[in-house]
């Protein structure tokens, strides 16, 4: 009896401390990347791109941007590619066997024709099919490569493989980049000489009922549904906090797949992209950071806030829930992969304070809540509920889920400012309200159906998943 | 009677408070800071979503006023003096308002980045004559790094020319962009002559850095190439760096001597760019030097290396190309065998010549 | 009649300048902010000569040679605007149809003279 009650009083002060440390550090990673994003847009305000666009020191950039089944969009979208302001680079698109026309759509367009390719077999990959570049010169930025279907982490390694660059672009084709996205991102690069700097993430924005032509960008406007607004106001906080405070720590672990922008020769030497996991984003990034600590070498993973990168996101529930599955099995994936930084004092912050953040509240969150709701409806069960301690407690943390809301729209307000309209910032406001009851219970529904497909069903190839674009976030 | 009922109902209110235990009293004090917070900041954002767009429009209508009269001015002929001389008096009163001098002032700077010739000068004169420069000169001496950074950009666009010793101190301002700021300014300015702020300076400067004072150092014209010997010799690894780019850009090629020297340097950095540049210029007698050097080079050296060579290849090279056409490092061998594929075709006329 | 001129730039004290300038030359002058507006309004007005930034919202100067040249077929000389570092884009302007480039800075006499020699080609 007595050990029941003692049980009963460690979980509730597991649940208490618990929260206590999550809303402490969300506390500290909010005032962080306020204040790191602010003063971000101040210096970048005085920077000038003008001479990395002419000069003949700019370094050579490789877009990697692997293809399934994109034909609907294909040509406009690589057209977006080929006109980004920046002098050296080149567009790869990789043709991860897709069932339709995109290849022949591509080669019709673009007037391709096979070509010989030194090809660096420095990863191992899915057979080659062709390499075409255009009879065109006006094209000649670009190059397509055919391949056997083996995933996107397959696609982007034959990328590696072929391109010469120094820096290479890692994106899904289906999103749009906005015309100097390369000069931004590849400044960290160039900037840092007391460290190497390994890769750089971009932000994802939601492009959902933005005006677009011809696969440009031309107008930003608030969405209409309510599942796309949410997701407006968590990559917000994702992207604007949650990022922004760990790259200042040198903390970051994930660059989405969506965009991100790597050390050619650090990617391939890492041994590219893991093409056993879902989480090929995520995975690739702890790898990269193992190897520099491995080699003892000074290294920093970098982050641009800007608004550079727009993508479609799911616009219904099933999608939504198959994209967050995917998150979740790529998390686990990865973290298990790496198990042995946990704690590890050898990789420093990588495995002192990354690792242990990223197995706690992302990896476990979801399951930590649940049982708590469980421990709730079993007090509920057994009438041992203090209704006031438990409902101050509910109150306390809905408010502070809306403060911590307000705080990435009101960074979003004092820097980037996309949605201009009238009443757009209370949009946002009115989905934090209600955020908590509705959407959040739905991605905890997704995450724990990623922990229990993870356990249960076998890995199924993403390549033949439906693919909404998006990579983690 | 009204009072007492206030003050009967809040002393209850504190007897309820007081009546919970000391966790409740704290979750409640927090949930109070919660709203106030929230209340705060939704003020705060409406605050700032309106006042954004109030300013946008007022600035809107001073930008059309003052763009129109501006333009008006820039094509007054001379036998209007007299509206010359009324536009300017309204200009110099204008300008100690706040709001309005920046706009006058953003204006003049933005037309003058477009336009280049007689009006250029004429907008520059306009500036001194209205006496923004005094307003730029203030912004320079702030203590905060990004007045100062405006300031030095206005006075570097402007021309105003008798800020040597101001912006020399800068160049090794704590603050990266400023110093940043500073280094353009001195080659700007004062070009050529302006990079002797390369013997004072103490920070790194970063590829990125590089290329802007290269892009601003390409524009010089109708002035000597400065002896670059000294600065080759710098004890700051990434300003031996930028000159080796410098000499490469200017064809320094009478400092092959020095270069060659360079590729024993102890920084990896320098010995890569320095053995980039040999290959450029094809300086053959360092062809023995950098095969040497080959073997106990990192990889990434060795790819330099093989390029160079490859730039300096002659028939007597093939041994040593086709010792590499085998070498792990895909690169390595592919730069081996297109270099023997470049030499054969030639030994082949050759010996048919014989 | 005055000879029609559609100038297509986006910074607007500038294209106000320029509208000063070649308006007391004498020529009747059509202003657009956007590529987008400077191919409805070069179909509508059918100018003697188009003046356009490499640059712009919307649809770039090089969409609006193509459209001139290709879709309405039509032989008016373009001036392109470029800054520095936009080389590549002026050989493409050249090879889609423009008849002759300024680099930005620009001396605003400089392109006068431009334009009337190449309004006086035109006219032999």
């Amino acid at each position: 009896m007595i050990s029941t009650i003692y049980a009963f009083l460690f979980l509730y002060y597991f649940f208490l401390i618990f929260s206590a440390i999550i809303i402490s550090s969300y506390i500290v990673l909010g005032i962080l990347s306020t204040f790191e994003t602010i003063s971000y847009f101040r210096k970048n305000s005085f920077v000038s791109y003008k001479s990395i666009l002419s000069s003949p020191f700019s370094p050579s950039i490789s877009i990697l941007a692997p293809c399934y089944n994109e034909g609907k969009n294909i040509v406009d979208n690589v057209r977006s590619l080929m006109s980004l302001h920046y002098v050296n680079y080149q567009v790869i698109i990789i043709n991860d066997g897709s069932k339709d026309d995109s290849l022949e759509k591509l080669i019709e367009v673009y007037n391709l024709e096979t070509v010989k390719y030194p090809i660096n077999p420095k990863i191992e990959t899915q057979q080659i099919r062709g390499i075409y570049k255009s009879k065109n010169p006006v094209f000649e930025k670009l190059i397509v490569i055919d391949k056997e279907n083996g995933g996107k982490a397959d696609a982007l390694n034959v990328g590696l493989n072929i391109s010469n660059s120094e820096y290479v672009a890692c994106i899904d084709v289906d999103c749009m980049l906005i015309e100097d996205s390369l000069q931004k991102m590849v400044k960290p690069f160039l900037e840092r000489t007391d460290k190497k700097v390994i890769a750089t993430g971009g932000v994802i924005r939601i492009a959902n009922n933005c005006r677009i032509e011809n696969g440009k960008l031309m107008e930003v406007k608030m969405p209409k549904k309510l599942i796309e607004r949410y997701q407006i106001l968590e990559y917000l906080r994702s992207f604007l906090l949650g990022r922004m405070a760990w790259s200042r720590l040198n903390g970051l672990l994930i660059i989405s797949g969506a965009f991100g922008l790597f050390d050619r020769r650090i990617i391939i030497d890492a041994g590219g992209y893991d093409t056993t996991t879902v989480g090929e984003d995520m995975e690739v990034i702890v790898r990269m950071r193992k190897f520099m600590e491995d080699n003892k070498r000074k290294y920093k993973v970098a982050y641009i806030p800007d608004p550079l990168c727009w993508t479609e996101a799911p616009d219904n529930l099933k999608t939504l829930q198959l994209q967050r599955n995917r998150w979740t099995r790529g998390t686990i994936e990865t973290l298990k992969k790496h198990r042995k930084l946990f704690m590890n004092p050898k990789y420093g912050a990588l495995g002192m304070i990354s690792y242990p953040y990223w197995l706690v509240y992302e990896r476990l969150a979801p399951i930590i809540e649940v049982l708590g709701l469980l421990y709730l409806a079993f007090l509920y069960y057994i009438d041992a509920i203090n209704w006031i301690i438990a409902l101050s407690f509910i109150l306390v943390a809905y408010l502070f889920s809306i403060l911590f809301s307000m705080t990435a729209i009101l960074s979003e307000e004092l820097t980037y400012r996309q949605y201009t309209k009238k009443g757009d910032a209370f949009k946002l406001l009115g989905v934090a309200l209600i955020e908590p009851f509705t959407f959040h219970l739905f991605t905890l529904y997704a995450a724990l159906r990623g922990n229990l497909d993870y356990y249960t069903k076998k890995k199924g190839k993403w390549g033949d998943m439906v693919r909404k674009g998006i990579g983690s976030s | 009677m009204m009072q007492a009922f206030v003050e009967n109902s809040s002393l209850t209110f504190w007897n309820y408070f007081h009546s919970f235990s000391l966790l409740i009293k704290v979750i409640w004090i927090i949930i109070l800071i919660e709203i106030i917070l929230i209340i705060c900041s939704v003020i705060y954002l409406n605050l700032i979503r309106k006042r954004f767009q109030q300013k946008n429009q007022k600035e809107k209508l001073l930008i059309e006023k003052y763009q129109e009269i501006l333009i008006n001015y820039i094509y007054l002929t001379a036998d209007e003096n007299e509206e010359k001389i009324k536009i300017k008096k309204q200009l110099v009163k204008a300008i100690k308002n706040n709001l309005d001098r920046k706009v006058i002032q953003e204006l003049i700077l933005k037309l003058h980045y477009e336009l280049s010739g007689e009006l250029a000068t004429f907008l520059e004169d306009l500036y001194h004559d209205l006496g923004l420069v005094k307003y730029s000169l203030k912004k320079l001496n702030s203590s905060l790094w990004y007045i100062k950074i405006k300031g030095i950009r206005e006075v570097t666009q402007m021309k105003v020319k008798n800020v040597y010793t101001e912006t020399l101190k800068l160049i090794n301002h704590e603050n990266k962009l400023l110093r940043s700021e500073a280094q353009l300014t001195m080659v700007k300015l004062y070009q050529f002559e302006g990079l002797k702020f390369l013997d004072h300076l103490e920070f790194p400067i970063s590829e990125w850095q590089q290329i802007q004072l290269i892009e601003e150092i390409q524009y010089i014209r109708n002035q000597e190439i400065p002896d670059l010997t000294n600065w080759i010799h710098s004890k700051n690894d990434t300003v031996i760096c930028f000159i080796l780019k410098l000499v490469h850009l200017f064809n320094q090629i009478q400092l092959k001597d020095e270069l060659i020297k360079l590729v024993m340097h102890p920084s990896e950095k320098v010995r890569r760019t320095t053995i980039s540049v040999l290959g450029y210029f094809r300086i053959l007698e360092a062809k023995t030097i950098l095969k040497q050097i080959f073997k106990n080079s990192t990889p990434e050296t060795q790819h330099y290396i093989m390029n160079a060579l490859s730039d300096l290849a002659d028939k007597k090279d093939v041994p040593f190309f086709e010792k590499h056409i085998n070498h792990p490092d895909f690169e390595i061998n592919q730069i081996a065998i297109k270099t023997l594929k470049d030499l054969k075709p030639f030994l082949l006329t050759v010996n048919l010549n014989k | 009649m005055k000879e029609k001129v559609v100038l297509a730039e986006d910074d607007k004290t500038l294209t106000l300048l320029l509208k000063f300038r070649l308006e007391k030359e004498g020529y009747e002058t059509f202003i657009v902010a956007d590529g987008n507006e400077a191919k409805k309004v070069i179909e509508a007005v059918n100018p003697d000569i188009i003046l356009t930034d490499i640059m712009m919202p919307f649809s770039s100067g090089l969409e609006v040679i193509s459209y001139v040249k290709d879709t309405l077929k039509r032989d008016t000389p373009i001036v392109v605007f470029s800054v520095a570092g936009q080389e590549e884009m002026v050989l493409k302007a050249f090879s889609l149809g423009a008849t002759d480039f300024m680099a930005k800075p620009f001396s605003p006499n400089e392109l006068i003279i431009r334009i009337k020699r190449i309004l006086i080609m035109k006219n032999r």
